[in-house]
C-alpha cells in the first residue's frame, strides 16, 4: 500500500490535483434520544438518505456508485485513496455535544424480524466488497421500522475475521428507542451495551459475514437491518460555535484509506433530538 | 398494516407487492405522507417491482421482389 513519507509529500500531491473536495449536509427528521446512537445514513440531506431497502434477509453490498454516501472522488486504484481532512458542524445548539464515527458500510442484511424466536437464516450470495478479511469490521443494528419498546434479547451468529464460523455474539436487549435509524443493540440503561456495535465473542475482533440472527427471550414488532461496517474516525461536535475538524496526519497520525466505490456514513450519538438540526461539513481525500 | 404484515408480503408473490406498492403510491398521489415504517418497505417494493427484469423485442419486417411478390 502506497503511503506517504511527510506532511511535505502530502502538500506536494495536493498541488498535483491528486486531491478531492467536497461539501455535505444531513438534516435527520428523527426525532432522536440522548445518548441514543444514531444511523445518519437513513436522514434527509446531500447526499440522499438510504434506507437497506432490499429484499428480506438476503445480503447486499453497499457500494458509493448504488447507494450514495458521502462522496470523496472517482476510483484511483492502482493509486491508493486517503482521508487528509474531514469537518462536521451545526446549524443548532440542539443535540450537542456530539461524539460520532465515519464508517465505511459495507453490507447490510435487510428486514430481520424482532416479532419471532425462530433462528433467522440469513443468505450470503455476496461478500465483503472491501476489507474482505473483516479485519475491524463490526456488526450494527439498525432500526427501520419501529419497535415498541418490549426489550426483547438477541444474539447473532457470525463467521470472525479469521474465517471461523459458528461464532455468537453477546446477548444483546433491544433499545426502548424506536425511531427509525436508532442503532438498536444499543440500551441507554441496559448492563449489555457495547454501543454502537454488536459485541462480538470473547477473542473475536472483526466479522466476515452473518449467518443468522435469534430473538432469545420476547419479541416486539420491529423490523432490524444489521450492517457490517468499518469505523475508519471517530470526533466529537462540542457546541454550535466549534466545528470538528480532523486533519488527519497532524491531529491523529494516522490517515484512514478509503477505498475505490466506498460507502461512506456517519454514527452520531447526541445528547437530544436532532430533528430539523442541520449538519454542514467537509471533506478532502488524497491519492498517491 | 403492521410491519409483520408488510414483510410478509415482501417475502410474497410479485402480485401481492404490486398491491402493497400501488396502494402506499395511491396514498403519496392523495397528499397522505408515508410513515417512517413504511419508507424502507416502499422504496424496497420500488426497486423490485420497477426493475428491468427482461427486454422483448418485436420486429416486423416485408420483402418485395422485383417481380412484386410480398414476403411478410
Amino acid at each position: 500500500m502506497a503511503g506517504y513519507k511527510g506532511l511535505f509529500e502530502i502538500n506536494e500531491k495536493i498541488n498535483d490535483g491528486k486531491s478531492f473536495y467536497s461539501f455535505w449536509r444531513k438534516t435527520p427528521s428523527q426525532t432522536t434520544v440522548a445518548g441514543q446512537w444514531f444511523d445518519m445514513s437513513m436522514s434527509p440531506g446531500n447526499p440522499a438518505p438510504q434506507y437497506y431497502a432490499a429484499s428480506p434477509l438476503i445480503a447486499q453490498q453497499m457500494k458509493r456508485s448504488t447507494d450514495g454516501g458521502i462522496p470523496h472522488g472517482t476510483n484511483v486504484t492502482p493509486a491508493s485513496k486517503f482521508l487528509s481532512r474531514f469537518l462536521v458542524m451545526s446549524a443548532s445548539g440542539t443535540g450537542l455535544p456530539m461524539p460520532y464515527k465515519l464508517c465505511d458500510y459495507l453490507l447490510y442484511y435487510p428486514f430481520v424480524d424482532t416479532g419471532t424466536n425462530d433462528e433467522q437464516i440469513l443468505t450470503n450470495g455476496v461478500t465483503l466488497p472491501r476489507y474482505t478479511d473483516g479485519a475491524g469490521v463490526q456488526i450494527m443494528a439498525v432500526s427501520v421500522a419501529g419497535s415498541v419498546g418490549l426489550q426483547p434479547t438477541f444474539t447473532v451468529n457470525y463467521t470472525n475475521s479469521a474465517g471461523v464460523a459458528g461464532r455468537t455474539s453477546r446477548l444483546h436487549t433491544l433499545s426502548t428507542n424506536t425511531f427509525n435509524g436508532a442503532i438498536m443493540s444499543n440500551s441507554t440503561t441496559g448492563a449489555v451495551s457495547t454501543m454502537p456495535f454488536i459485541g462480538l465473542q470473547s477473542g473475536d475482533s472483526g466479522v466476515r459475514s452473518i449467518e443468522s440472527v435469534t430473538f432469545v427471550t420476547g419479541t416486539d414488532v420491529g423490523l432490524l437491518s444489521f450492517v457490517l461496517v468499518k469505523p475508519l474516525m471517530t470526533g466529537v461536535i462540542l457546541e454550535q460555535t466549534a466545528p470538528s475538524e480532523k486533519v488527519c496526519q497532524p491531529n491523529d497520525g494516522v490517515m484512514p484509506q478509503i477505498y475505490d466505490d466506498a460507502f461512506l456514513g456517519l454514527l452520531a450519538m447526541p445528547n437530544g433530538s436532532l430533528s430539523g438540526v442541520a449538519f454542514h461539513g467537509e471533506i478532502e481525500t488524497i491519492w498517491n | 398494516m403492521t410491519n409483520q404484515e408488510m414483510l410478509s408480503i415482501l417475502k410474497g408473490d410479485r402480485e401481492a407487492k404490486l398491491r402493497l406498492f400501488n396502494e402506499l403510491t395511491d396514498r403519496v398521489q392523495n397528499g397522505e405522507p408515508l410513515t417512517d415504517d413504511e419508507i424502507p418497505i416502499f422504496e424496497t417494493l420500488k426497486k423490485e417491482l420497477l426493475k428491468v427484469s427482461g427486454v422483448v423485442v418485436s420486429m416486423e419486417a416485408q420483402l418485395f421482389g422485383r417481380s412484386g411478390t410480398r414476403l411478410s
